[in-house]
């Protein structure tokens, strides 16, 4: 006797020991086949051997209840067939490790494929323990197989044989001499040549239509439609991996490579790949995301995936992470992945007052407050934004997004303050008083041009320099601005450091032909018609025999002329 | 008696002979032959590879199905058998079946004749005649022509 022969006949023998309800789940299922144009939903629910052999009465007449379980005909490990890989391989309906495709054949006309045609592909053994297989091509010696024959697991329908009938349909993987037995079966509604290294010849077996197992995808479905759509295994989503199931809310199947899901309202939507498994990380359709709202986009080097509340962005070098809610909104707004920020860099962060949200993307970031909403910084802001702490710094969170404040230079507004970008440098920051006084001299295209620089402590104080002018701000006070003569002249006199003191107003207009700024200690009048500068002090300046250098423009002797 | 397309067989007391050429379903496809031979008679929904008939043969009955491949299948590892083959008894297997079936052993041939890559499966319907089973389908071949 042949090792396949004694194989063979352990497996026949535990048939022989298959329960009373088995072997009636199978007469059943063979008679109502035979006797019913509704074959193909008999067939199925006659498989269901619990509900047949506990309730067979109710079972016929509620043939609702069982329609789920799908085993079909001959499911028992004693019929002889093989058993489908998606009950031995975790779910996957695919060839297990130690076996390849070796042949295929079509059942025509099967529900289970919306009435299209449906193929199994045998899955065989490699004839992995001998090093060089004897023989004729086609089956190696089962002491050369790479697995032994065995029943199908029990607690399931699918009893069918693994690893038994060493036969070989031949159209896959002809540049293999010989395989084993057959491991298990694959069911597809897409032809084999489309994701397996298989032939196009036909074979036909009508019988084994009805052939199914718990852990393949079931019913036709909307689900399975598109799954057949986009080529089944051959698709991004590669095949599946057990049924399809209801989550809240709609249906879901599950891929080795992806997700798919149906509600009622959107429709039907797949994830694949790195975003999958980002979506399933954050809970699927029942967490954060929601169902999704798109297939996936390519976009350049990456993918884009839209769900319910958020989006998942894939770059091949940067990885994938999720946009949420309304900073989702902004980036999708801001053209997403093809707009000015590109891909997101990281998931969403929650600063540390626990309050609002933010996202950093290859080239700019979106913050999000939930009375101030989600806004937008390019590069050259965002840098500056985050040296200075981003939300969790002096700024707060954005009150706006970043717009082109002049023909090269792009501002921002913050809850306390603004920074100022000029061409691709990185942006300037102005905090709140000094911001207030910028206002007040009508920002970037007003009186006092862009600014120049950070700001710097002075005399207690601080100031800031801008292309036109200045801002000063006294300790414990506000900030004004002077420009211009008045501001070369303040500045040829020591400045905050020097007798003047700090400006107490912006630079006035007290009368036509005149502006005047005036300081703790004095004030500047400036004369357009003469253009010359006056200093008033309040008082007699003490004697300074060498005023404090301050940082400013270039000192301005008086008379000085008008900027 | 020629079967069908480029296949000629020589029809012998008690057997029954069909075949057909395959109607392709998608446009790649080539229609290819396939020929069964079997000692009871055949139904047109019979399975390419014998699913069907081979549930009906008695253990002294035999099914054998010629089945073709695509012409890209020439040459490859699996079909460098030349012509028809020569079946032993010691070929036929129990549990050599896309189905086992109690009692029943079968044996498959991959080969090249006339440059068309094909398999012979052949079902006994005893295994216990394997003997008298190996040649009579012997006999069967030598009235066999594939052009």
């Amino acid at each position: 006797m042949t090792a396949t022969t004694e194989a063979v006949h352990a497996v026949t023998g535990q048939a022989g020991t298959a329960t009373m309800s088995q072997r009636a789940v199978d007469r059943a299922a063979d008679w109502l086949s035979r006797r019913t144009t509704r074959r193909g939903f008999l067939v199925r629910t006659a498989v269901v051997g619990s509900a047949l052999t506990v309730d067979t009465i109710g079972f016929a007449l509620k043939p609702g209840s069982a329609y789920a379980s799908v085993c079909g005909p001959g499911s028992s490990c004693g019929s002889g067939w093989t058993v489908f890989c998606a009950t031995i391989n975790g779910g996957v309906n695919a060839c297990p490790p130690g076996s390849i495709a070796a042949g295929w054949w079509k059942a025509d006309g099967a529900s289970l494929c919306g009435g299209r045609s449906r193929y199994i592909v045998d899955c065989n053994a490699l004839c992995s323990r001998c090093h060089t297989p004897s023989g004729r091509a086609g089956i190696c010696s089962p002491s050369c197989w790479s697995c032994s024959c065995h029943c199908g697991p029990s607690g399931q329908c699918d009893q069918r044989r693994v690893c038994c009938n060493a036969f070989r349909y031949g159209q896959c993987n002809q540049q293999v001499r010989q395989v084993g037995s057959v491991v298990c079966r694959i069911a597809s509604c897409v032809p084999p040549w489309k994701f397996e290294n298989c032939s196009t010849a036909a074979a036909t077996d009508n019988r084994t239509v009805d052939h199914s197992a718990p852990l393949l995808p079931g019913p036709w479905s909307t689900i399975r439609h598109r799954y057949w759509q986009l080529n089944e295994t051959a698709s991004p989503l590669g095949p599946s991996v057990g049924a399809e199931f209801a989550v809240i809310g709609g249906r879901v199947q599950r891929y080795l490579h992806g997700r798919m899901a149906y509600k009622s309202t959107i429709g039907v939507h797949y994830v694949a790949g790195a975003p999958a498994t980002r979506y399933h990380q954050l809970g699927n359709e029942t967490g954060v995301l929601g169902y999704p709202l798109a297939d996936p986009l390519v976009v350049g080097t990456g993918r884009a995936s839209r769900f319910e509340r958020g989006r998942i962005s894939w770059h091949s070098s940067l990885g994938a992470f999720e946009t949420l809610g309304p900073i989702a909104v902004r980036y999708a707004h801001a053209g997403a992945e093809i707009g000015i920020l590109k891909f997101p860099t990281d998931h969403p962060r929650t600063p540390k007052d626990g309050k609002g949200r933010y996202s950093t993307f290859q080239f700019g970031r979106i913050s999000w407050y939930p009375t101030l909403g989600a806004h937008l910084m390019g590069s050259p802001i965002a840098h500056a934004y985050t040296t200075l702490g981003a939300e969790s710094g002096r700024l707060g969170y954005p009150t706006a997004d970043e717009f082109p404040a002049t023909s090269n230079a792009r501002s921002a507004p913050f809850q306390h303050g603004r920074i100022v970008a000029i061409g691709t440098q990185q942006g300037i920051a102005l905090f709140d008083l000094i911001a207030n006084a910028y206002a007040r001299a009508g920002n970037e295209s007003g009186v006092l041009g862009l600014p120049r620089g950070a700001e710097s402590p002075v005399a207690g104080g601080r100031v800031q320099l801008f292309a036109l002018g200045r801002i000063s701000a006294a300790p414990n006070s506000a900030a004004f601005w002077c420009r211009g003569p008045i501001a070369s002249t303040y500045v040829a006199n020591g400045a905050e450091a020097g007798p003047l003191g700090f400006p107490t107003t912006d630079e006035v207009i007290p009368q036509l032909g005149q502006r005047r700024s005036t300081f703790q200690h004095g004030a500047i009048s400036y004369q357009e018609s003469t253009q010359t500068t006056t200093i008033t002090y309040d008082q007699p300046p003490a004697p300074s025999p060498s005023p404090s250098p301050s940082p400013s423009p270039s000192p301005s002797p008086s008379p000085s002329p008008s900027p | 008696m020629k079967v069908v397309h480029g296949f000629d067989i020589e029809l012998k007391d008690g057997w029954h002979v069909a075949g057909h050429r395959q109607t392709p379903e998608f446009p790649e496809q080539a229609s290819n032959v396939v020929v069964h031979a079997s000692t009871v008679p055949l139904r047109r929904d019979d399975g390419d590879f014998g699913s069907g008939v081979a549930e009906r043969l008695g253990p002294d009955d035999l099914f054998c199905s010629f089945f073709e491949y695509d012409a890209a299948s020439v040459g490859s590892a699996l079909f460098t058998a030349q012509g028809l083959p020569r079946p032993r008894p010691s070929d036929f297997v129990v549990g050599a079946q896309q189905r086992a079936l109690p009692g029943q052993s079968g044996a498959q041939y991959f080969f090249t004749q006339a440059d068309r890559a094909w398999c012979l499966f052949v079902v006994l319907g005893g295994h216990s005649r394997r003997q008298s089973g190996a040649v009579r389908v012997g006999a069967l071949l030598k009235g066999i022509q594939i052009a």
